[in-house]
């Protein structure tokens, strides 16, 4: 690969640094049962790409409560913070995604115009948990959890898990508390190491990725980055063709109505919010454009005719 | 000390095969995006459990995945799981209990994480994969409430 290492670095930090402004709505179900003359103003915060919703919940728990002081442990209401839940055109959004794989995913598929779609609009609900499509995070702890199970099925598919393991506890934690409060260079300082090759390989041996459509569970494959029988690096494009191939025959076997379009073509193919070209060396992305748990999460939204 | 999918495959046709011999409860499911076995019960708490154990493509392994719930239908948290089984478990909850989505049904579920696995089964890396399988399932299965007769454990 040609690409100076120096370059490659900056990537990584204009990355880490991308936000999103997203306004907080209260569900007009939710402001009926307020208990203030007035009802909670929308607010504004301006999140990072590669956060996760719950790494907020206090602030949203905290301007919430002001105006359910009494009624907030009131089961009878059934409004509580415990069953918050956030919600995008009628969308409960999945806690556990990244933010900026959520934002790319449905705001380029769902919303009527092409036009921009800032501030993200999202409601906010404090009643009626969708229990049986949402996983709950009640805290901090379960999040970071959760954000270590990912980072170690990545490196169980990079490395065997050979380097996650030999890792100290502590720097599993300064993975985590880096990100959580946005140190870029404390999180790469032990982010690199799981960058680095294993078994004389001078690659992955396979890529962790997640691709996802509107309205489908999300795609995740072995995939080998290099093809050594014809000696050459997997592209970007091999790997959604290779995945949208192998989900469609999935999908014939199981007789579905609706198989998957596997025309490249038909979709856009978005990565943090831009589109890398497809012929792109998936080796390459899985080390630069990876998010922090070191996936690559890609979202492939189908083109307006 | 891993399993190929056509060993865990084999795995759970066999524990299946034996569980209609001795009349118990396993279901055996198969799927275009891989093959399960289900396994539900009532306790005398009135409390339903679903046992579903899926491959995980990345480990290589087995995964032990599980739901509770209340005979309305509704579903233990996470903090009544640990609750449950404090008394089994006397490593960090948060590392070893944790709510994930099912890769099959993508529904939430909880699992016991499947990172510590091989070395689990590194101690029995001289038997036979279905004794491996079943050493496996009686460690996990036990922590998390599975009753697993020991008639499977004859051959």
């Amino acid at each position: 690969m040609n690409t100076s290492p120096l370059d490659d670095k900056e990537i990584t930090r204009e990355l880490w640094q991308s936000r999103i402004p997203i306004c907080f709505l209260l569900s007009e179900e939710d402001k009926s049962k307020v208990n203030r003359s007035e009802t909670p103003e929308p607010f504004y915060l301006m999140l990072s790409r590669h956060l996760y919703f719950p790494c907020i919940i206090d602030k949203i728990s905290r301007y919430y409560s002001t105006y359910y002081k009494e009624n907030l442990t009131d089961s009878t209401n059934n409004i509580s913070l415990h069953n918050l839940w956030l919600e995008y055109e009628s969308i409960p959004l999945k806690w556990h995604y990244p933010i900026g794989v959520l934002y790319d995913l449905y705001t380029s598929s769902l919303s009527s115009t092409s036009s921009c779609h800032l501030p993200w609009q999202i409601i906010v609900h404090l009643s009626k948990f969708p229990e049986n499509e949402l996983i709950r995070f009640p805290d901090k702890e379960t999040i970071e959890a959760h954000y270590m199970t990912t980072l170690k099925e990545a490196d169980a598919l990079k490395h065997k898990g050979q380097i996650i393991g030999d890792m100290q506890k502590r720097d599993h934690k300064q993975l985590w508390n880096s990100l959580f409060q946005d140190k870029y260079e404390n999180f790469w300082n032990i982010n690199m190491k799981l960058m680095s090759y294993t078994d004389n390989l001078q690659y992955f041996r396979y890529i962790p990725f997640r691709i996802y459509i509107l309205d489908r569970v999300f795609i995740q494959k072995l995939f080998s980055p290099y093809d050594i029988e014809h000696d050459k690096w997997m592209t970007l494009n091999d790997l959604i063709q290779f995945s949208l191939n192998h989900e469609a025959q999935c999908e014939r076997l199981s007789n579905e109505k609706e198989i998957l379009n596997i025309n490249i073509k038909d979709y856009r193919i978005i990565i943090h919010g831009v589109q890398p070209p497809l012929h792109t060396p998936i080796q390459w992305l899985s080390e630069y454009f990876s998010y922090p748990d070191n996936f690559l999460h890609i979202c492939l939204v189908e083109k307006r005719m | 000390m891993t399993f190929t999918l056509d060993e865990f495959n084999q795995c759970i046709n066999d524990l299946y095969d034996q569980s209609k011999q001795i009349h118990d409860r396993w279901q055996l499911i198969k799927t275009p995006k891989g093959t399960y076995l289900i396994y539900s019960f009532i306790d005398d708490n009135c409390l339903k459990y679903d046992f579903h154990i899926v491959f995980s493509e990345s480990y290589s392994v087995p995964v032990l995945y599980f739901n509770i719930s209340h005979l309305d239908g509704s579903l233990l948290s996470l903090d009544d799981v640990w609750k449950l089984f404090a008394h089994k478990n006397n490593s960090n909850m948060y590392e070893t209990i944790t709510q994930q989505e099912h890769p099959i049904l993508h529904r939430p579920f909880f699992i016991l994480h499947p990172c510590h696995t091989e070395k689990l089964l590194k101690q029995v890396s001289d038997q036979s994969m279905n004794k491996k399988f079943l050493f496996w399932l009686s460690i996990y299965g036990q922590s998390v409430g599975l009753p697993l007769s020991v008639n499977y454990a004859i051959d």
